[in-house]
């Protein structure tokens, strides 16, 4: 138990049927205080079925999740004093203002009279909300109305926050501030993110998990899950002299590195080349090095590019399918240890 | 019970806030209006057996097939259509809570607009001062017995919103559970079948659930506590498997 409280949310080998559809199947995660986890999977992964399992609102069929300590399926009114939702579409009532519907929401979390009266100035001014606080929530804009879920979710101040798509309909503008606003709630409240704007998670969150038609993929750091789904990185270098001659050179700074693509222009003999690589940013020097010592080639301007999130979720995701689609079985009949069980468990143990 | 209050207090200001509440209670005030307008009329041509606030009394059943399927059908099924619902059940309220509230604030909603109608009688007895108009007794009483069978009425129309996300699937079904009490009830009491010894027991249950002698029973200032036990019990009932319809639900 005592390990259980080092976790703000622990979820083991939880499992979700909805009739003969399997939504989630033998998840394991956790996430200790403080800390921002971002988890991705494509439509229809599992996410929010996860999130409701995590909140109280749907029942998992086996397996067990705990919310500080708490398991959710025994005492869904203790962890509800704990977490602050904001669910998928974040739907709203349309005929109250900002300031009343918060109230409302403080006072059904017991928060006191007074301390919600301060609360609710600290998260109007928070997300932005001061101007619009007396507005009716029906005429506001998507993004306010995506303001005001978050404002509702941090509202008292709860140790684990559950958003389900918090940026989605965002202008970049309010993206940014969502992104200082969710990076200022780290280390003081532990936050699950779903999202499909992978460059926001990859700068907010600390740890990432990625699911695929109910199973977890991947799991880890950005920079862990680069290593063990794309360790290579991409060189882009605008070079003058012949392609020809390029890849022996290329080959005596590195076995490894290898030619992608290769674009000449038209009348002049600049070369655009994309190499594949170790991620070993030393290569990127040694090639500087090599290149500018040989006459024949006049270096223009190289740059290294490591894998984004993207990259990675599609890789991962891509993995996860191949899997899947060799053994069809696995996905209908339980118990499943494929790779995203191996992959997925590091973190319950 | 904690959170019942903020709950209720949402509810109630959500209706005297909208200004649909006041349009519904205008055409209601209508309606109900013209059907004292023909009580008196009716009473004015010919001699009558009845006090003419019990006549209009007994015609409370019109616009209750209306009345409560309209102001009820929205209540939990339109909170679950737009999702709302979820939201609410992540903060510490509890089923019972909820659907106490909707109860509350419906059943309120509904008591006042019929204690409205009080005003016809009060307002006839201003300009002719007839005791038989404002009969302290038959008033008491029916009115009573409005708010009394009110409990039953308005869950039935709870219970019928929390099984849906449509609310013309739960208007359509509380119509169908008010009319088979009404005019069912009634109906149940012509089948031979119910008058045979053996069935003794079905002819008790449907004598006591008949509305209409209940109404006459009230309006005549007779309490009898056998309909409260039945209204009573019957909207705890309804309640309690509407707490059932939403927690399952989720």
């Amino acid at each position: 138990m005592e390990d259980s409280v080092e976790y703000s949310i622990e979820v083991k080998n939880l499992t979700k049927q909805y009739g003969p559809i399997t939504a989630i199947q033998d998840i394991s995660f956790s996430l200790k205080k403080g800390e921002i986890v971002g988890f991705l999977g494509p439509n229809g992964a599992g996410k929010s079925t996860t999130m409701k399992i995590l909140t109280g609102l749907i029942p998992a069929n086996s397996g067990s999740a705990y919310i500080c300590g708490i398991p959710v399926a025994t005492h869904p009114e203790e962890i509800k004093r704990k977490i602050g939702y904001m669910p998928e579409n974040n739907p709203l009532p349309t005929d109250m203002r900002v300031v009343e519907y918060l109230r409302f929401r403080g006072k059904l979390k017991e928060m006191s009279s007074r301390i919600l009266r301060n609360r609710i100035d600290y998260v109007l001014d928070l997300c932005d909300l001061t101007r619009a606080r007396k507005r009716m929530i029906g005429g506001l804009s998507k993004g306010y109305r995506q303001r005001i879920g978050i404002a509702e979710a941090i509202l008292s101040d709860p140790e684990v926050i559950i958003m389900d798509e918090p940026t989605i309909g965002l202008d970049p503008h309010q993206i940014l501030k969502i992104r200082d606003l969710i990076g200022s709630l780290k280390g003081r409240m532990s936050v699950i993110i779903s999202s499909h704007i992978l460059p926001e998670i990859e700068l907010t969150c600390d740890k990432v998990i990625i699911i695929n038609r109910g199973f977890v993929v991947a799991s880890g750091t950005p920079d862990e899950l680069r290593k063990d789904f794309l360790p290579e990185s991409s060189y882009h270098l605008e070079i003058t002299g012949s392609s020809q001659d390029l890849e022996p050179e290329i080959k005596f700074v590195s076995s490894k590195l290898s030619i992608l693509s290769n674009e000449s222009f038209a009348g002049s003999n600049i070369n655009r080349v994309t190499l594949a690589g170790p991620g070993d940013r030393k290569i990127g020097e040694k090639l500087i090095a090599h290149l500018a010592s040989l006459p024949e080639f006049t270096l223009r301007s190289l740059y290294c590019s490591e894998p984004t999130l993207e990259d990675i979720f599609l890789a991962a995701t891509k993995r996860s399918w191949e899997v899947l689609a060799e053994r069809p079985d696995l996905v209908t009949e339980p118990p499943f240890q494929p790779v995203a069980k191996s992959l997925g468990s590091e973190d319950a143990e | 019970m904690k959170h019942f209050f903020t709950l209720l207090k949402h509810e109630l200001r959500g209706i005297l806030l909208s200004p649909s509440t006041y349009l519904a209670s205008f055409f209601f005030l209508i309606v109900m209006g013209f059907i004292y307008q023909v009580v008196l009329e009716g009473y004015n041509k010919n001699p009558q057996e009845m006090l003419p606030s019990n006549i209009f009394l007994n015609a409370f059943f019109i616009p209750v097939f209306f009345l409560v399927p309209l102001l009820t059908m929205r209540s939990i099924a339109e909170e679950r259509r737009m999702g709302l619902m979820d939201s609410l059940l992540t903060t510490p309220i509890t089923s019972i809570e909820l659907v106490a509230s909707k109860f509350a604030a419906a059943y309120l909603l509904y008591s006042s607009l019929y204690l409205l109608t009080l005003a016809y009688p009060v307002i006839t007895y201003h300009f002719f001062p007839d005791d038989r108009i404002l009969d302290q007794a038959s008033l008491i009483g029916g009115y009573s017995f409005i708010c009394l069978s009110g409990l039953l009425f308005v869950s039935f129309g709870i219970f019928a919103s929390s099984l849906t996300r449509s609310q013309l699937v739960a208007g359509i079904f509380c119509f169908s559970m008010l009319f088979g009490l009404i005019l069912g009830g009634n109906s149940l009491n012509d089948f031979a079948t119910v008058h045979l010894d053996k069935f003794s027991m079905l002819r008790l249950f449907v004598e006591n659930i008949h509305v209409y002698e209940h109404v006459e029973d009230f309006s005549r200032g007779v309490l009898d506590t056998r309909p409260f036990v039945f209204y009573i019990s019957g909207a705890l009932l309804m309640l309690s498997m509407a707490v059932l319809a939403v927690d399952h639900k989720h």
